[in-house]
């Protein structure tokens, strides 16, 4: 096992320094640039090129990358042009919210479909079967923008009941004490994962189910619901791990869409702003936290293969 | 009620009151748009301490009947009639929770395959004292003690070490233990074994098989023991219940049934079988036609549609069992008598010329093939699987080679080197004398087209999504043999020369049975008419009556065609039957190779002697007076296998020379007959005293 988390941990290095290069690269080729996006449309080309001077612009862009990448030896991501602060201490002081929002959604999501994947697949066919695959693919397929607008709309204009906006707090705690502001973007959240995590869900009991281990377990005398427990449900989890672990990289980038619509201070908000400004160092800080977070989240996932299923060791 | 004094261990075979009662079972699954009759009307009677054999081919009900027993049928599955009297007890009237009680307590199961009948995340100990816990109310501790007495029981060794492994760490044969151990956990009096060994090799079947009979003597229980293959019932059942169709069509103490059947079915199953025909080398006999569709009834026997001596009655009356004075029962209005026996047409496939000198076709020269074991993608190699070490044999125009052994011998890799799917390692594969690794490519092409290979699955090797003309079309295509109407015009003529009618070229494989499935992977070897087929366990798939018909037509096409066959099978009675020579493979080596008779009667390598007497076969007498299980244990692991021989893990005669040199092939006298032995049985080498 040892030997397996260094090796992996060495692949991660490799990964992580060719998506910043590609990043790096492909930022580089955007129109426009980074001066005339800060300086506005009414600078002048001296001053862009006094600009591009100062963030080292002007040189060629392996070098800029070498010298990013040097930085980041030393724990410096950079500073932001537009921000007037360290990428560091912008992801630092976003990256807590984006996990609560997101996490909370995450477990809700999997306490939920769990069950109902699992009921589902033992009532195959039967109507609450097709009702949870229905329901769950009208929210699966609405588009996440639309779904929190009518969210928006029915909960809070119409009824009232929720805060049309996500806490404003600049810490984790201050986000916490207004529950009733995550409920709409936590829910929308959820009502999407929902969908392909209970489909997930039932497919991988369906799998199980016809296993002749669970009529072994039937045959020794157990009963259906030791049998769903003790024999079913740990081998059914196996394939959930595979979407868990996907889903590490969304719980630190944030969602670009749902964090926009209900103005939530998370990564994803940070991005969209920081995209449309052509701030390079927040872009390239927050694309390696998103590609260090799927290295690990796809770790995690061959963890917990071997965590759950006997016959996987590394 | 003697079963309920503890003390009472009732004899084996003796007339006790029947533990386990069936009469007038039927069982349906209703499917989408149909019911099946998967059982219809069955009865039979299980006393203490005695074996039923309940055997038929795939499809006849006997898993139904033996699940209706406990009733864990299927999805769909339902007993709609009859009563099942278990121990005093009404297993129909039972609610679920007392049927649960009868569930791994009075019945026991043991099912086909060790490997998915076992939980894979779960420890097998906590597997086996999940049933202890579930029927007796004892504490933890308690319910460990018991897991490690069956375990000990079922002859696991070290068995309070090994509960804390899990189902993947343990081999084959020691998985199906754990299965019995689980099935013995609460001493059942009821044991039902559903095709046990099927999944094993022979020499782990002979071990399993011998286990659960020593059980049976010793536990007093009762086995019902269901199986396709009538060598196992042989040896093991007492009495017998014969399946056609949802029927039982005769029912007989095993020495009766097998010395003298009377059902017109009984006697065409035993008739097909090849180990039959060995001695006379005449065509099997075939069942014509396929069983029945069970959806639909009709009064008739259900048998006359496949029946040589099927008259008016048979298809107007519906026979019932009929007791016989011998105690046995049938089914049958026109069964069985001296008069009226099956005969086997000969035709002139029984005459296949057994020359020596023929000229040889293709040589294999120091074949060896060696697969690299990594760990993961940037890792060295950790080692290598020997799969094929330093084999040479050679193959005469127009006969066959036979190679035998168990699963994990060699001897499909052997094959697939024949044909050149892999490459050897080292030695080469000659053909008409040209190494086919030294060839120029397109002298390859043409060397290759000479030599193709029949496989195993005949489902899983056609493409379901192309009509069988395009399937026996392709081979020509990609060797760009004649133009469209030539190749369809080839097609018409394999489809005619395997016994398909020539519509078949517009169906998908699914439309086809198993038997006529295989038909077309012999078809598809056929089409750039070879010299050479290399045919990988041919019928292993196929039930006794259909595998008759593949075995006999290709041993028409051999004598009509001129054919070369080498013929890859574990099951020796084929192999037997097909091969002019035969060569038994044991962990990459070719330990014995020879004259088929002479392998046969007089094996010179004590794994050939092992594995002909373990083999089961259908005859009663002949299974009653085996010897216990001839070969112990297990076959090693190729990875790092045994110094010397091969084979000294397991042979009775090993001595310290076996495990120093490795004994060669060679001729012990000028007959053609090679063996790999220190000290081969009955030969002229310095024997054992």
């Amino acid at each position: 096992m040892t030997g397996f988390l260094l090796r992996r941990t060495a692949q991660a290095v490799v990964v992580l320094l060719l998506v910043s290069l590609i990043v790096f690269v492909l930022l580089q080729l955007l129109p426009g640039g980074a001066a005339r996006a800060v300086l506005g449309p009414r600078a002048t080309p001296a001053q862009l090129a006094y600009f591009d001077h100062q963030n080292g612009l002007d040189k060629p862009v392996i070098q800029q990358y070498l010298i990013w990448l040097w930085h980041l030896l030393h724990g410096d991501l950079g500073y932001s042009y537009r921000l007037n602060q360290s990428v560091t201490s912008l992801i630092v002081e976003r990256l807590p919210k984006t996990i609560v929002l997101n996490l909370l959604a995450l477990v809700i999501a999997v306490v939920i479909a769990i069950p109902v994947g699992v009921a589902q697949a033992v009532r195959r066919n039967s109507l609450c079967d097709y009702a949870a695959t229905f329901t769950g693919f009208v929210f699966y397929s609405t588009p996440i923008f639309f779904l929190s607008l009518m969210l928006v709309l029915w909960f809070s204009l119409d009824l009232g009941w929720f805060p049309a906006q996500a806490p404003q707090a600049t810490t984790v705690g201050g986000i916490l004490s207004q529950p009733a502001g995550l409920v709409l973007p936590v829910g929308s959240l959820v009502l999407l994962d929902l969908a392909l995590f209970s489909r997930y869900m039932r497919s991988a009991t369906l799998d199980s189910l016809v296993q002749d281990y669970v009529r072994t377990a039937y045959a020794k005398g157990a009963g259906r619901s030791r049998v769903l427990y003790r024999h079913v449900l740990r081998n059914s989890l196996i394939p959930m791990v595979t979407i868990l672990g996907l889903s590490l990289p969304v719980l630190l980038a944030g969602s670009l869409i749902t964090e926009q619509v209900f103005n939530y201070p998370g990564m994803g908000l940070l991005f969209y702003q920081e995209a449309v400004t052509s701030d390079y160092p927040v872009l390239l800080g927050i694309t390696l936290v998103v590609g260090a977070a799927t290295v690990v989240g796809n770790l995690l996932a061959d963890i917990g293969y071997a965590l759950l299923d006997p016959r996987v060791r590394y | 009620m003697a079963h309920l004094l503890p003390s009472a261990v009732p004899q084996p075979g003796a007339a006790g009151a029947p533990l386990l009662e069936v009469r007038g079972l039927r069982t349906d699954i209703r499917l989408k748009r149909s019911t099946v009759h998967a059982v219809d009307g069955v009865d039979l009677t299980v006393r203490a301490g005695e074996t039923l054999g309940l055997v038929g081919e795939s499809g006849c009900g006997k898993t139904m009947t033996a699940l209706s027993v406990i009733r864990l049928l299927p999805a769909g599955g339902e007993v709609v009639a009859g009563s099942i009297r278990l121990d005093g007890v009404d297993v129909l009237g039972l609610d679920e929770a007392e049927l649960r009680q009868v569930r791994g307590g009075t019945v026991g199961m043991i099912f086909q395959d060790p490997l998915t009948s076992l939980n894979p995340s779960m420890t097998i100990g906590r597997q086996i004292s999940e049933a202890v816990l579930l029927h007796r109310r004892v504490g933890r501790a308690a319910a460990r003690r018991r897991t490690v007495e069956v375990l000990d029981l079922v002859g696991i060794a070290h068995a309070s070490r090994r509960l804390h492994d899990y189902p993947h760490q343990f081999s084959g044969g020691m998985r199906q233990r754990v299965m019995i151990a689980i099935a013995l956990a609460c001493e059942p009096k009821l044991l039902i074994a559903d095709e046990p060994t099927t999944a094993l090799d022979v020499t782990i079947q002979a071990q399993i098989l011998e286990l659960i009979d020593r059980l049976r003597r010793d536990l007093g229980m009762a086995v019902v023991l269901v199986t396709h293959d009538l060598g196992v019932i042989a040896g093991r059942a007492d009495r017998v219940a014969v399946m056609y169709a949802g029927r039982v069509v005769e029912q007989a103490t095993a020495t009766t049934l097998f010395d003298h059947p009377r059902h017109r079915y009984t006697e065409a199953l035993f008739r097909a079988l090849p180990e039959r025909a060995v001695e006379s080398r005449d065509p099997l006999y075939t069942i014509p036609g396929l069983p029945p569709d069970l959806t639909r009834t009709a009064a008739e026997c259900r048998f006359a549609p496949r029946c040589r001596f099927a008259q008016d009655d048979c298809r107007s009356t519906d026979p019932p069992l009929v007791p016989q004075p011998d105690d046995s029962e049938h089914a049958c209005l026109h069964p069985v008598d001296a008069a009226h026996r099956l005969q086997v047409r000969a035709t002139s496939a029984s005459v296949v010329a057994l020359t020596a000198n023929r000229d040889v076709l293709v040589t294999a020269e120091h074949l060896v093939k060696e697969f690299p074991l990594r760990r993961h993608v940037f890792g060295r190699t950790s080692g290598t699987v020997s799969a094929v070490a330093d084999v040479s044999f050679e193959v005469r125009r127009g006969q066959t080679l036979g190679l035998v052994g168990e699963s994990g011998c060699g001897k499909t890799t052997t094959g697939r080197l024949l044909v050149g799917l892999d490459e050897p390692t080292s030695g080469a594969v000659r053909v008409d004398g040209w190494d086919l690794a030294t060839l120029p490519r397109r002298g390859r092409r043409r060397v290759r087209r000479d030599i193709q290979l029949m496989f195993q699955d005949s489902f899983a090797s056609l493409d379901p999504r192309m009509h069988v003309g395009a399937i026996l079309r392709e081979p020509m295509v990609i060797a760009r043999l004649g133009g469209r109407a030539d190749q369809q015009r080839r097609v018409d003529e394999l489809l005619d020369v395997v016994g398909l009618p020539r519509e078949a070229a517009r169906r998908f494989p699914h439309e086809f049975s198993g038997g006529q499935r295989q038909r077309i992977g012999l078809a598809r070897a056929l089409a750039l008419s070879p010299r050479l087929v290399v045919a990988d366990e041919p019928v292993s798939a196929l039930d006794v009556s259909i595998q008759a018909q593949i075995l006999n037509t290709m041993r028409a096409l051999q004598a009509e065609l001129g054919l070369t066959y080498v013929v890859i099978s574990h099951d020796l009675s084929v192999i037997r039957y097909l091969a002019d020579r035969i060569g038994v493979m044991y962990l990459g080596k070719l330990v014995e190779e020879g004259p088929a008779h002479q392998v046969y009667a007089r094996p010179l390598h004590p794994y050939t002697h092992g594995l002909i007497a373990t083999v089961p076969m259908a005859d009663v007498h002949r299974e009653r007076a085996k010897e216990p299980a001839p070969l112990r244990g297990e076959l090693p692991s190729a990875v790092d296998p045994p110094s010397g021989c091969r084979f000294r893990t397991r042979c009775p005669l090993a001595q310290q020379v076996c495990a120093e040199q490795e004994p060669p092939l060679a001729e012990l006298v000028p007959d053609g007959h090679r063996v790999a032995c220190h000290f081969p049985l009955g030969g002229t080498g310095a024997g054992p005293g």
